[in-house]
């Protein structure tokens, strides 16, 4: 891998292999398949039928996107034809995101915290995070994924397909609606530990 | 700028994705709001977290073969 990591999309011949396998597409593609698929080895199928579908189209490269854009919306296409195959996408809707930083506010309150973050750290970093991000449904769940892999609003847009604003309202409602998530298992865990 | 403007501002202030003049006003807002400012810097650590926590994930050796071998066969044709 070594040789191919040190190619740039900067650098790409329309879509050429060499450029598209780059390392950090790679990396970053299989870690979002993880999440959207929360197995490790169909992540794995996921980002190896994404190449499949990206060499077969290499001719129709979308420059402006760049190489990791056109990846992952080839990635996005693709798991969304499998979710509607297997119809697995989680529910969560009904819930309600509205109020606004929620989980500042929880743990503001937390008394022996000396600040918000170590409370934050100290309750639910152990695995909870992406597990809470996993079970969101994949409107919400796909643009907190690319913004972590650091695409801007309009990058996302072109990805996804959807206006800037909507791109936007999703990724607010996103944030929010895990951190609702978070503050409310932390409850759950809280009333067990203290029930009788 | 009022604190509930700013709030609302939040996230397209910490994604750096506003224009330099509302950028300018949160930024004013928050030199001289300290429960706003308390706010941004959870909110930017929680980003953080998220960051860390869904894009870390090295893709293993078995991927890369998988790949090396797709692109192998499309020089070869
Ligand atoms: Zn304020």
């Amino acid at each position: 891998m070594a040789k191919t990591s040190a190619a740039t999309p900067k650098v790409l011949e329309r879509g050429s292999p060499l450029a598209i396998l780059c390392e950090s597409c790679v990396n970053a593609l299989y870690s979002v398949a993880v999440r959207l698929t929360r197995r490790r080895d169909t992540a794995e199928d996921l980002v190896q039928d994404t190449y499949v579908r990206a060499l077969r189209a290499r001719a129709r490269y979308d420059e402006e996107l760049g190489a990791k854009g056109w990846l992952f919306a080839i990635m996005r296409r693709l798991h969304l034809d499998d979710v509607r195959r297997l119809r697995r996408s989680p529910q969560v809707d009904s819930l309600d995101d509205r109020e606004d930083f929620v989980l500042y506010e929880h743990l503001s309150r937390d008394a022996a915290a000396s600040s918000a973050e170590e409370a934050f750290l100290a309750h639910y970093l152990d695995g909870c995070l992406a597990a809470t991000v996993e079970a969101l449904p994949e409107d919400l769940k796909l643009p907190l994924l690319l913004s972590a892999g650091g695409f801007t609003y309009r990058e996302m847009a072109r990805i996804l397909g959807w206006p800037v604003g909507t791109v936007m309202s999703r990724l607010h409602r996103a944030r929010r609606l895990v951190q609702r998530l978070l503050v409310q298992q932390c409850r759950e865990t809280g009333q067990r530990e203290d029930g009788p | 700028m009022t604190c509930e403007e700013a709030v609302a501002r939040l996230y397209e202030y910490l994604d750096r994705e506003l224009d330099p003049g509302t950028r300018r006003r949160v930024r004013q807002h928050l030199a001289r709001c300290r429960p706003c400012t308390d706010k941004v810097h959870f909110e930017a650590y929680f980003l953080a977290q998220l960051r860390r926590c869904l894009v870390s994930e090295r893709a293993p050796a078995s991927l890369y073969r998988r790949l090396e071998a797709l692109v192998a066969a499309v020089r070869v044709k």
